[in-house]
């Protein structure tokens, strides 16, 4: 088996909120019970809809926020309460923003922006050096000649420019682990491939995983081409596996619910779909959770005892799905 | 070696552009540097004797006394190259001691929080709250304050805390942001984060407030000059303002009043446009439609 | 047993309701408490450097006070000290905290401050006195250069070319390079020593005995020059903020949609522009105005105008310290009253805030 580089262990979040005078803080359970884990080399990636806490967890990856309870175990050492290899950690794990403008520092040019990337992983690495390693790792993602991007400021680039710069910053700590929380969102459609086969040729030729974070099955389905998907939920993963396997069958009813509401480009096919099987739009509350199926208010199949209490995971082959349908069985409900 | 030299000189480089960007930029650093060469150099070009001589009082202008003479016979002329130094090196020890403080503050509280951001913010509430023209005079009066030095430090003990404040609220809304979160991630310490990351995005402001504090001390030694409280030298411009002022009534005092006078005006007006004009080249929020 | 029962839930439910309805006060009002409690402890820590005032005055203050009283009033040293330190409300002999306590208690008895040389000046009879006579002036140049300020400004804002625009930006450089006191002296210059015109000096004429309109056109008189000087400078600081803010407000969607609308631009003017970017500059406003009663002793004394600043100069030329500590703490109250209502009514203003909260 490769190499377990990170893991999350029935991690939660929650967040507080100063609440009013004389009552309690609002708690936000953000992420409920999570389990993750990448090998070395392999793509996920972590789908969902707008705030079902996939940045909170991407956050809990890279060391950005800390878990309310839970463990973060990084090549088998527990760091979630305190660093004994900080540097490796820090090193290791990279993160790559959405937005590629405010994730670099305005008044500074690309070369000064590389530059506090190198000196972090390595501290002595001398002026001369330095054009050299930014050469290579703006190369590495496709901007040549260096000296075009180097002594410009953010503004002065187009979008995809500066996400590739985003990911050569992130290359230079040699990471083992990068994690883009939706890399492609606010890039042109057309533009959006070349940045994906990017990241794929990363991963293949300096072996680093991704954590591919999106709400676009599409752009999950082509990065995570061998690798596995996870869709979250209101701060639960539903349905983890393999990406083909999930995708051509799916078995949660959320995950059933996605792959149905992605528009089909031919206008023959798409005016004789079937509707969307969920029964309405309503969203569970984050701050008084309950102890049951966070799908239950949408889910098409829901019966008493998903109201019960915390449901466990059934396994399908490679497939595991949070659910307690009977799922050989439930086509004839 | 080289290297220092080099990147200092495309720092200087960069420096002359963002002066030259603006036509009010350029005019006000002009006004600057002419009085700064003055104070340096005119004192050895025209040598001011303090000595009275007591014979022609309020004499007018002529080929000796190109400005005329005081009340006490002195030359205003050179009483007023001599006063140039007095005025700049008090405006300038201000701002200095005012935005280093300010600065500093406002990093710590900002990017600290917590217990020690509370203390900093009561002690700046408190400078804000008090009355700063009164005490001043109070000040001043009392501990006969003739150096330079302690002019200064009082007059920055009321200028620093408006900028901590608002140093403090940049900080605080740049902490937040993605690039530095990134920082984070990529392990940088805090120093590091603190001079190379947040530092240079406020940079601007600091600089535009430095002009605008050293407008305000001018006018504040000048006032408290002028009103007899402070032991300077007579050819201090503030100390011909307070002996012309008492000779108001006479028309002879002109030149004592408006020799001074003018060249307050025009410092505050290279000043202005000094400021301004920085403002608009380096905030991006200002951009003419 | 049901009769009790009854009233003790009849008492229940008052002392409930009661609770809800604090609670509703306390939760409406949090950061109005928050910013209370703020101002409450500035305001403790203004009067105990007020206290330390006297504390960094060289000389022994009571000592000097003793002599005098013991010349004035023919009486013995020993007896004269007594009585200093009584009505001084001040005690060399107890320690820091001692002292402290007594110039407390003193002040919530209403004793700000007794003029050592005489003592039926106290800081309140300065207050009463010569407080009337600067709120005059400098209130009166405060509304009149706001006014004049926010039109200024926000027709600089619209219209951003022209003669009037290069006019009034060339007013705005002259106004703000000269100081305010300067500008006073040269209008003395010219319109009273020069062209005789307005009077040099003081609030109103005192060797005419005068009531009625003839007094107050007399006082308007004498304060034409001192709010021409004031006003001249603070007209240009206004129309700044006002422009600024109203650029800002120009840029916003809804004028653009008015303007879509067909509605006119001096309709767009009046009723949009200039009551939304006022909103910020109603809090300096408030701050300014607080500033007021921190006395404007440069001008006070051009003009030779009686008011608080120039009382303040006196009493400081008089080394008066227990009045001088007194006005100062007054001051300072005064001051964090003003920005504690500029902080309110910002949020009470804005209603985008007053919903929210």
């Amino acid at each position: 088996m490769a190499n377990r580089l990170l893991e999350l262990q029935k991690v939660n979040v929650v967040f507080s909120k100063r609440g009013e005078f004389m009552k309690g803080d609002h708690k936000f359970h953000v992420l409920k019970d999570v389990d993750f884990h990448i090998d070395e080399g392999e793509i996920v990636a972590v789908v969902g809809e707008s705030g079902c806490g996939k940045t909170t967890m991407g956050k809990v990856i890279t060391g950005l926020q800390a878990p309310t309870s839970g463990k973060v175990i990084f090549q088998g050492v527990d760091i979630t309460k305190a660093f004994s290899n900080k540097k490796e950690y820090r090193n290791a794990v990279q993160f790559i923003q959405q937005d590629s403008y405010a994730a670099l520092n305005p008044v500074k040019t690309i070369y000064g922006s590389l530059s506090t990337a190198i000196l972090a992983a390595n501290k002595k690495v001398k002026r001369d050096e330095m054009e050299e390693l930014m050469r290579g790792y703006l190369s590495d993602v496709g901007l040549k000649p260096a000296e075009l991007y180097l002594y410009k400021y953010p503004h002065q680039l187009s979008g995809g420019q500066r996400q590739r710069i985003l990911m050569a910053r992130a290359l230079a700590l040699n990471p083992k682990i990068i994690v883009a929380d939706e890399p492609v969102s606010m890039i042109d459609v057309s533009l959006r491939v070349s940045i994906l086969s990017l990241m794929a040729k990363l991963n293949k030729e300096k072996k680093i995983s991704f954590v591919y974070i999106t709400h676009d099955l599409a752009t999950a389905r082509f990065i995570a081409n061998q690798g596995r998907i996870s869709v979250m939920y209101l701060g639960q993963i539903m349905e983890e596996g393999p990406v083909e396997t999930l995708i051509s069958s799916p078995e949660h009813p959320y995950t059933k619910a996605l792959i149905a509401a992605v528009p089909i480009p031919d206008p023959k096919k798409s005016r004789n779909s079937k509707p969307i099987p969920i029964r309405n739009m309503k969203l569970m509350s984050l701050e008084h959770r309950k102890d049951c199926c966070p799908f239950y208010d949408r889910c098409p199949h829901f019966h008493d005892e998903c109201l019960a209490g915390d449901i466990e995971y059934q396994q399908k082959g490679d497939v595991k799905i949070k659910c307690n349908l009977d799922l050989d069985n439930e086509g004839k409900e | 070696m080289k290297k220092f030299f080099s990147s200092l000189g495309s720092f200087l480089l960069k420096v002359w552009k963002t002066i030259c960007a603006n036509k009010k930029t350029l005019v006000g650093f002009f006004i600057f540097v002419f009085f700064i060469l003055i104070a340096i150099f005119g004192p050895m070009i025209f040598p001011y004797d303090p000595s009275t001589h007591g014979l022609n009082y309020f004499e007018a202008p002529s080929w000796d006394h190109p400005l005329g003479t005081d009340e006490a016979g002195r030359d205003i002329f050179r009483q007023l190259i001599d006063g140039t130094r007095d005025i700049l090196s008090i405006a300038l020890l201000t701002s200095a001691i005012a935005v280093t403080f300010g600065t500093l503050l406002g990093v710590i509280s900002g990017y600290a929080g917590g217990w020690l951001d509370r203390i900093i913010q009561i002690v700046s509430n408190l400078f804000l709250s008090i009355p700063s023209l009164p005490v001043l005079l109070m000040l001043s009066a009392i501990f006969n304050i003739s150096n330079s030095f302690f002019f200064a430090l009082t007059l920055a003990a009321f200028s620093w805390a408006g900028l901590c404040r608002a140093v403090r609220s940049q900080i605080m809304s740049l902490k937040e942001r993605d690039f530095i979160l990134i920082c984070k991630v990529m392990n940088v310490s805090k120093m590091k984060i603190i001079m190379t990351e947040l530092i240079p995005n406020i940079a601007s402001y600091i600089l535009i407030n430095f002009i605008v504090i050293i407008r305000n001390a001018i006018i504040g030694s000048v006032g408290i000059m002028m009103l007899g409280l402070a032991d300077f030298q007579p050819s201090n411009w503030g100390a011909m303002l307070f002996r012309a002022k008492a000779n108001i009534t006479s028309i002879k005092a002109l030149s004592l009043f408006l020799s001074p006078a003018v060249c307050i005006a025009l410092i505050q007006t290279g000043s202005i446009l000094l400021s301004n004009g920085l403002d608009e080249t380096l905030n991006p929020k200002l951009k003419k439609n | 047993m049901e009769e009790t029962t009854k009233k003790t839930n009849k008492f229940t439910s008052f002392f409930k309701k009661i609770g809800f309805f604090l609670s509703e006060i306390f939760i409406k009002y949090r950061f109005f408490f928050s910013r209370l409690g703020i101002s409450l402890v500035t305001l403790a820590l203004a009067i105990i450097f007020g206290f330390l005032v006297v504390k960094l005055m060289p000389g022994d203050v009571v000592q000097m006070y003793a002599k005098q009283l013991a010349d004035a009033r023919k009486i013995p040293y020993e007896e004269a000290y007594r009585q200093a330190v009584q009505l001084l409300n001040y005690d060399p002999s107890l320690n820091l905290w001692q002292q402290l306590g007594q110039y407390l208690s003193g002040i919530f008895k209403g004793n700000f401050g007794v003029s050592m040389f005489n003592s039926d000046v106290t800081t309140l009879t300065i207050i009463r006195d010569f407080l009337p006579w600067t709120l005059f002036l400098s209130g009166a140049s405060l509304l009149i250069s706001f006014v004049l300020g926010i039109a200024l400004g926000s027709k600089m804002a619209s219209k951003r070319k022209g003669f009037g625009h290069a006019a009034a930006n060339t007013y705005i450089v002259v106004s703000g390079s000269i100081p305010d006191y300067l500008f006073g002296l040269i209008l003395i210059l010219i319109f009273a020593v020069g062209l005789r015109w307005f009077p040099i000096s003081g609030n109103y004429d005192i060797l005419l005995e005068m009531d009625g309109w003839p007094w107050i056109l007399n006082v308007l008189y004498h304060a034409f020059l001192p709010i021409v000087a004031y006003s001249f400078v603070q007209i240009g600081v206004w129309a700044i903020s006002m422009r600024g803010s109203a650029i800002g407000t120009l840029g916003e969607d809804y004028i653009y949609a008015a303007r879509v609308r067909g509605l006119r631009e001096r309709t767009i003017r009046a009723k949009y522009l200039r009551r939304n970017s006022m909103l910020p500059l109603i809090t300096s406003l408030a701050v300014s105005f607080g500033a007021i009663f921190g006395g404007s002793p440069l001008m006070e004394n051009i003009f030779n105008y009686p008011g608080f600043g120039a009382e303040f100069n006196n009493r400081i030329g008089l080394r008066d310290y227990f009045i001088i500590q007194g006005l100062i703490v007054f001051m300072s109250l005064m001051i964090i009253l003003a920005n504690f209502v500029a902080d309110s009514l910002y949020s009470i203003i804005d209603p985008r805030i007053r919903r929210g909260n």
